[in-house]
C-alpha cells in the first residue's frame, strides 16, 4: 500500500485511468484508508467532472454546422448523376433499331469492299470482259500492232486523238479488239508492265449517260465514276460521245496508273 | 483543390462514420480556445476541409478523434491565435449539469473562469484528458508531443487549476445560483 506522498505522485494518473493495474490496487488502498487524500481526490473529480459538463453542454445548435461540413465534404464530392427516366421504348425494339442501323449501314459502306451490291450492268461487263480477254491472249482477233491498233482507233477517236502506246511510265501497249457490252462497241485495249501486271482501256460510243458508280471522283476537271467489281477497280468518264472505262485489279498504283490513263 | 478530390464511396462512406460524428466535440473545444463562436465555427469547418484533403493518408485504427484535435489545435494556432476571451456565459447549458463542486462549493463560471485563466497549453491538455477522456497516448498524439510533457502538463494545469480555486472564497449555494440567473 502506497502513503500519502506517493499516492498523491500517482493521483492524476489514477483519476485519468492512466495506472497499471498494481499501482491503481495501491493507491484505492490508501484512499480507502486515508480521509485527506480521498478528500483530496474526491476534489479533483469533481473539479473535472464539472469542468468537462460545463464544457460539453453548450447552448449550440450543431446540426445546422455538422449539415454545412458534411455539404462541403462528402456531399461535395459524391457527384449524383440527374436520374434518367425509364425509356418508354422497350429494349427488345432498340436492340433490333440497332441491328438494323449497323445492317443499312454495311449495305451502304461495304460494297466497295466486298462487292456485296451489284454494280452497273456495263461495270459488271467491262470487269468480266477485261478478265475474258487477258485469258484469251492467244486469240486469233488481237490486234498486236502499233500502227493496225491506231487504224483501229479511228473508228472510235477523232482527227486529233490517238491511243496512247504506253502510260505511267511501265504500262505498255500490247494488243487490242473490237468487243461489244450490251450490242455496244468498244476498243479494248490492253497495256501490261514487265512486272506482269495488266490494266484496260475501253472506248466506245454511246448514247447513254455517264453509268453511276458506287462514288464519284475528280480527276483533272473531268468527273469520273468508280465501281469495284470482283476484285477490279473500273472507272468510267465521259468524252464528248465516247464513253471511256478503265480496269484494273483493285490496288492504289493500278487505280492511279487507270486516272492517268483516262487523262492522257 | 481539397474539395474536388475523387473519393470513392467507400472513402466517403468511412468519413462520414469516423470523423463527422465528432462535430459537436470539436465545436465544444473549439469555442473553449476561439473565444467567439464564429471564430470556433471557423476552426471547426476548416479543421473538416483540412481532414477531407487529407483524409487518404488518415491511417485506419488509429483514433480519428485525435487526429482531428491535431488538426483543430493546429488551425486555432495558425488562423486565430490563442484566445483569453472569457466564455459567454449564455452559452452554457446551465440546467443540465451540477452546478457546484460540493466540496468546495466553487460554482461552474469560477471554475471556467480558472480554465480561461490557463495558458493555451494548459487548457488543450486539459480538453483532451479531462473533458473529452483521451488516453495519455491519444492527446500526445493530438499536441504532437510525448506522452511524458502530456502527463507534466496536465499535472500542472491542475495544480494551477486547484490554487486558483483555493483562493476563491468559498460561495453560498445561493449566491452561486443567484450568478446563473
Amino acid at each position: 500500500m502506497f502513503d500519502c506522498r506517493r499516492t498523491r505522485e500517482f493521483i492524476d494518473l489514477y483519476l485519468d485511468n492512466e495506472l497499471e493495474s498494481v499501482p491503481t490496487k495501491h493507491v484505492a488502498e490508501h484512499l480507502e484508508q486515508c480521509a485527506e487524500c480521498r478528500r483530496e481526490f474526491e476534489l479533483m473529480r469533481s473539479q473535472n467532472q464539472l469542468l468537462a459538463d460545463s464544457i460539453k453542454n453548450q447552448k449550440y445548435d450543431i446540426r445546422k454546422l455538422a449539415a454545412d461540413i458534411e455539404a462541403a465534404t462528402v456531399g461535395k464530392a459524391a457527384i449524383r448523376l440527374p436520374e434518367l427516366s425509364r425509356p418508354r421504348i422497350p429494349m427488345w425494339v432498340l436492340a433490333l433499331g440497332c441491328i438494323l442501323i449497323v445492317a443499312v449501314s454495311a449495305l451502304f459502306y461495304l460494297p466497295g469492299k466486298m462487292s456485296l451490291a451489284k454494280a452497273h450492268p456495263l461495270y459488271q461487263a467491262v470487269a468480266a470482259d477485261d478478265r475474258a480477254c487477258f485469258a484469251d491472249y492467244a486469240a486469233s482477233d488481237w490486234i498486236r500492232s502499233q500502227p493496225a491498233i491506231n487504224e483501229l482507233a479511228t473508228l472510235f477517236l477523232n482527227r486529233k486523238q490517238s491511243i496512247p502506246s504506253s502510260f505511267d511510265g511501265e504500262y505498255k501497249l500490247v494488243r487490242a479488239r473490237i468487243c461489244s457490252f450490251d450490242g455496244v462497241k468498244f476498243l479494248h485495249i490492253i497495256y501490261e508492265t514487265a512486272g506482269g501486271r495488266h490494266a484496260s482501256l475501253f472506248i466506245g460510243h454511246s448514247g447513254a449517260s455517264l453509268p453511276r458508280g458506287e462514288r464519284s471522283k475528280s480527276a483533272n476537271g473531268r468527273s469520273l465514276q468508280l465501281a469495284h467489281v470482283s476484285g477490279l477497280a473500273v472507272f468510267c468518264a465521259e468524252d464528248d460521245i465516247r464513253l471511256l472505262f478503265a480496269a484494273a485489279p483493285d490496288d492504289d498504283a493500278a487505280q492511279a496508273a487507270l486516272l492517268a490513263a483516262l487523262n492522257s | 483543390m481539397a474539395l474536388f478530390n475523387r473519393m470513392s464511396r467507400r472513402q466517403r462512406e468511412e468519413f462520414k462514420s469516423q470523423a463527422l460524428v465528432h462535430v459537436a466535440a470539436l465545436m465544444c473545444s473549439a469555442l473553449r480556445l476561439c473565444g467567439s463562436r464564429e471564430s470556433a465555427e471557423d476552426a471547426v469547418q476548416e479543421t473538416y476541409l483540412q481532414a477531407w484533403k487529407y483524409w487518404k493518408t488518415f491511417k485506419p485504427g488509429t483514433s480519428c478523434r485525435a487526429w482531428l484535435f491535431r488538426i483543430l489545435f493546429n488551425v486555432i494556432k495558425k488562423k486565430h491565435g490563442a484566445q483569453t476571451k472569457q466564455v459567454p456565459i449564455e452559452d452554457i447549458a446551465i440546467d443540465n449539469i451540477i452546478r457546484f463542486i460540493p466540496e468546495t462549493q466553487h460554482d461552474v463560471y469560477e471554475v471556467l473562469e480558472a480554465f480561461e485563466r490557463l495558458s493555451e497549453e494548459h487548457r488543450e491538455v486539459l480538453l483532451l484528458v479531462a473533458v473529452e477522456e483521451m488516453t495519455y497516448k491519444e492527446a500526445a498524439f493530438s499536441l504532437g508531443v510525448p506522452v511524458g510533457t502530456v502527463m507534466s502538463r496536465l499535472n500542472r494545469a491542475r495544480i494551477q487549476l486547484r490554487r486558483w480555486l483555493g483562493r476563491t472564497e468559498h460561495k453560498s449555494l445561493a449566491d452561486a445560483a443567484g450568478k446563473g440567473q
